[in-house]
């Protein structure tokens, strides 16, 4: 009974961690690009997709998909809060292309 | 220092690139990305800050690259770029000679240094001149290199 408890816990975090995960996603594809996202937010994003961080600084975060071509690879730079609108939009053209090259 | 050595470690601003009026939220800003290295971009509310920006990018990707001993994307202009010497003759009118002399003095500055700027100002006006002409916003107006080169070079 406990451990049907436990496992009904997990799943709903599962589902939360999800939606999270969908609503993020939702919003870097979103045009007009937003203006108040975060690095943590790209980098949860971008994994989705197999992106990660292979290289973090205070000044920029570089992102790659191992095993990936160059335009799979992308440098951020962080200067303050929120992310340049620009590489918000280089992410959403990365994951499109993503997007476009699994459909073929 | 090896040619290997030099090609290894690049000039960032050997690497060509290209300035775009990028428009979102009703704000513009200006974006640069590499000619060789199209995954590295930048921004800003100038050109020379979008410049910046994006070669810190470029310099931060380039480190990376080296640090995983992986090949780096060559700027289109550095296989030759080393052979130079720097050094050249420009045969010139009289005419030309004597204005170039006459605006050196009036600038207070040496012909030499007074030819390099003037290059170098002609030479960014055709990049920008070169991208605009693929957007419907020009670079080259707005920011009015153009004129800068015209004007009289300031001290």
């Amino acid at each position: 009974m406990q451990l049907s408890y436990a496992n009904a816990t997990i799943y709903s975090v599962s589902i939360s961690i999800y939606e999270q995960k969908d609503k993020i996603l939702e919003k870097v594809l979103k045009t007009p690009t937003p203006s108040d996202i975060t690095i943590e937010q790209l980098i949860t994003v971008l994994k989705i997709y197999g992106i990660q961080v292979v290289r973090r600084k205070s000044s920029h975060v570089i992102f790659e998909k191992i095993g990936g071509e160059q335009w799979q690879q992308l440098v951020i730079p962080i200067s303050g809060k929120h992310i340049k609108t620009i590489c918000i939009k280089q992410v959403r053209e990365v994951i499109m292309r993503m997007i476009e090259e699994e459909k073929k | 220092m090896t040619v290997q050595e030099k090609i290894a470690k690049p000039q960032i601003d050997l690497y060509p690139f290209e300035v775009r009026i990028e428009q979102d939220n009703n704000a513009a800003e200006y974006a640069v990305r590499f000619l060789d290295v199209p995954n590295i971009i930048g921004s800003g509310a100038s050109i020379d800050e979008a410049i910046v920006e994006a070669r810190g990018n470029l310099k931060e990707y380039l480190d990376y690259l080296i640090d995983t001993n992986r090949d780096i994307p060559l700027p289109s202009t550095d296989k030759s770029f080393y052979d130079l010497s720097g050094k050249m003759t420009l045969r010139v009118s009289k005419t030309t000679h004597w204005k170039i002399l006459q605006r050196a003095n009036l600038e207070g500055v040496s012909v030499n240094s007074l030819l390099n700027e003037a290059i170098i100002s002609y030479l960014n006006d055709i990049i920008y001149a070169k991208n605009s002409s693929a957007s419907s916003n020009s670079v080259d107006k707005e920011d009015g290199f153009a004129d800068r080169f015209r004007r009289p070079i300031s001290k």
